[in-house]
């Protein structure tokens, strides 16, 4: 239609290879957005060489968590040749995009969604970066039977979308095909800074649960074992990554180390995390918190579906991606897409709180993974 | 009857802009920039819709995008085909799991829901006026947001519905902009806008003077609740997928400040107001990828749209209370033009020898 921006992107297409992200850079999704670490990983593969003898290039664009305006940024993404999409943290911000990137096969990965959902509804060229909230919920429950947990409460909160709602769903159905009961379902909202009700209500509970799981987030991740603890009741709290931010250990204080939870990695000392962390930083890049990882890793397996495919072609490298298997990412040490519907199966890291810091307990794969 | 043909008359200049529009669209834009253009046009359908409401009765709405929220969901759920229903929502009440309209009738339904919604909450909400109805509308919104995201055998909860057929188009979306330019026009130059004005402006002396006033606001609110459920089936229609967090705070205070900005008393204002908004959202968002301008890359500032809707809306309440056109419409500023015009060429002679003289 028009030919103003076209010189550019024939240059794009010549010289580089575009990776597009369209990045919640404001807005609700912000937190779980990060164009630093995916502009980390692009320099330090382009430092090493990088992929086909081509240089690669990260084009961001900001969608401000909202539908239409992230549609229309993956538009300019397409027109600017992206061979991949990076997209945002939500459902509906992203099955946008990916319908409009199929018929071009282009592949379209959520940074930082936990939810099926996306993949789900665009299974040609929707993949998650992280696990899947039904995975991480029942690694939380094999954790919790070993522990010689037999009975939970569910804290349910209709506040932060299908995380706070279905995630506890998923882990009662795992915690109880392991041999586990879910007790009780308890109502809460986020963000209030008492939770007293859920107490009263914890406290009349004969025999009390040992354990309370929740799609907790910061705040209210550390304001219920704190205002627990306080009441003298001691039940170890449970949840997945909303619980990995350093802001929680602050708010939760004494009762910190009542805290377990399961996340995308740990940067333990040694690990790829970690020294992905340090070079990042001397790099200048500013780390946030783990989704600085993922944005990374995210970057890296399209790096690897380019090299398998062999090209940077878009449907190439769709086609690639779906066949990697174990491959080693940034947070996590295997990364599977063969037969897994977009959804990566994913070695996952159980933290716990001990005198006040976060330890890396175990990682490992569910062996039962509730259906999403 | 007259009067009807008068404010057709008055639409054509701004529909002849929405036309010039999407003809520079057709011709000369990037893909992405079409899509700009069309969510320009949603956003101009849905402010005009509220301006219906808010220039007329004076009363400050927040709860209009629920309206459009309302017309997007009957639209999704009623086009999504039967097969991705039964994954999507299976139990679904009232059968809706196994209702499935092509896409004409669909929108009709929609818009008739969303008007039958906006009747119910219309007989409370025409009997208050100042802050209680402001407060009324606004709980309008979160009542709605709230049975979108608990209501999950219907509306799938804070996940997203998707599947609807993405059948709307540029042409489509300017369309409607123009059926809602027309139809606040000629409200606006009814007897009724008139009196619901003056009802705004002093509630007791028009009262007195006979004006119906909760009869005028219920029908302000109907017509309004019904353009903007065409913003909303334009939005559902376009991305092909809804979710509760797209009918929100964050796009009732984007059509705040269109209407507020252009100036709410007037259906020209809420246009300019849109554009003005439109235009300078989408200049902050190419600057804040750090362009490369004449040779100088500017460094990214992301951010810089939000900060450029908050400094719109300060300036404009600090140099201009009512708004870019107060209470003026395009015709009105044409009109006085043409009279100074007039008066000048009246005037003129001694204008130019007294110039002269000197």
């Amino acid at each position: 239609m028009s030919t103003t921006l076209a010189p550019m992107a024939a240059y794009a297409a010549d010289d580089d290879i575009v990776i597009g992200y369209a990045a919640a850079m404001t807005g609700m999704y912000a937190p779980y957005d990060s164009v630093d670490g995916a502009k980390c990983e692009v320099d330090r593969l382009n430092d090493a060489g990088g992929v086909l003898g081509k240089k690669l290039r990260l084009e961001a664009r900001d969608m401000k968590s909202d539908a239409a305006v992230a549609a229309t940024a993956g538009q300019e993404l397409i027109d600017l040749k992206a061979t991949a999409i990076l997209s945002p943290p939500s459902d509906d911000t992203s099955i946008p995009i990916a319908m409009l990137a199929q018929p071009l096969g282009i592949p379209v990965l959520s940074v930082a969604s936990t939810q099926a959902q996306f993949p789900q509804a665009a299974p040609d060229n929707g993949y998650l970066i992280p696990y899947s909230d039904n995975m991480s919920a029942a690694l939380a429950a094999q954790y919790a039977i070993k522990k010689g947990y037999k009975t939970a409460v569910l804290m349910i909160t209709h506040d932060v979308g299908s995380y706070g709602l279905m995630t506890p769903e998923y882990f009662g159905q795992a915690f109880e095909k392991l041999g586990g009961k879910v007790l009780k379902r308890i109502n809460y909202n986020t963000g209030l800074s008492d939770y007293r009700a859920q107490l009263a209500e914890v406290e009349a509970m004969n025999p009390k649960p040992d354990v309370i799981f929740g799609g907790f987030i910061v705040p209210d991740g550390g304001v219920f074992p704190r205002q627990f603890k306080s009441a003298g009741v001691t039940i170890p709290f449970m949840g997945t990554d909303g619980f990995d931010d350093a802001g929680i250990l602050k708010i939760a204080g004494d009762a910190a180390d009542e805290i377990t939870f399961v996340t995308h990695g740990f940067p333990a000392e040694g690990t790829t995390l970690k020294e992905f962390y340090a070079d990042c930083e001397k790099r200048g890049y500013h780390m946030q918190n783990v989704f600085f990882g993922l944005a990374g890793e995210a970057v890296l397996v399209v790096k690897t579906a380019i090299e398998n495919a062999g090209s940077a072609e878009p449907e190439k490298v769709n086609a690639a991606l779906k066949e990697i298997k174990n491959l080693k990412g940034i947070t996590t040490s295997s990364i599977t897409y063969k037969d897994r519907g977009g959804i990566p199966l994913k070695e996952m890291s159980v933290v716990h709180v001990v005198n006040g810091k976060f330890e890396l307990v175990e990682s490992g794969i569910p062996a039962y993974i509730p259906a999403p | 009857m007259n009067r009807l043909r008068q404010s057709l008359i008055n639409s054509l200049f701004p529909a002849l802009l929405v036309l010039v529009c999407i003809t520079v669209v057709h011709f000369f834009a990037e893909p992405f920039q079409v899509r700009v253009a069309y969510v320009f046009f949603m956003n101009l359908t849905i402010a005009i819709g509220l301006q219906i409401f808010m220039g007329n009765t004076g009363i400050v709405s927040f709860g209009h995008i629920s309206f459009m929220g309302i017309g997007s969901y009957a639209v999704a759920i009623l086009t999504i085909p039967l097969a991705m229903k039964r994954i999507l929502i299976p139990d679904a009440p009232f059968g809706l799991a196994y209702v499935h309209l092509s896409i004409f009738p669909a929108c009709v339904v929609a818009i008739a829901f969303t008007v039958l919604i906006a009747t119910l909450f219309g007989f409370v909400l025409k009997r208050l006026t100042g802050n209680a109805a402001e407060i009324l509308t606004l709980a309008l919104l979160v009542i709605t947001h709230v049975v979108f995201i608990a209501w999950i055998d219907l509306f799938r909860g804070p996940r997203a519905l998707y599947g609807i057929p993405i059948v709307s188009t540029l042409y489509w979306a300017g369309a409607a902009a123009i059926v809602a330019i027309v139809i606040a026009k000629a409200f606006r130059d009814s007897e009724g806008g008139l009196q619901l004005r003056a009802s705004s402006e002093n509630l007791l002396a028009a009262r007195a003077m006979g004006v119906p006033v909760e009869k005028l606001r219920f029908r302000a609110w109907i017509l309004s609740s019904g353009v903007v459920a065409m913003g909303g089936i334009l939005h559902a229609t376009f991305l092909g997928t809804v979710g509760p967090n797209s009918y929100y705070f964050d796009q009732t205070f984007l059509i705040m400040a269109m209407v507020i900005l252009g100036g709410m008393r007037s259906v020209s204002g809420a246009i300019i107001g849109t554009a003005l908004v439109a235009a300078g959202s989408e200049l902050a968002r190419t600057l804040e990828n750090g362009p490369v301008i004449f040779g100088e890359k500017l460094p990214t500032m992301f951010g810089l749209t939000g900060f450029f809707l908050g400094a719109v809306i300060v300036l404009s309440m600090i140099l201009r209370r009512d708004g870019i056109m107060g209470d003026d419409e395009f015709e009105d500023v044409f009109h006085r033009w043409m009279r100074r015009r007039k008066e000048e060429n009246s005037g003129k002679p001694s204008a130019v020898s007294t110039s002269s003289a000197s």
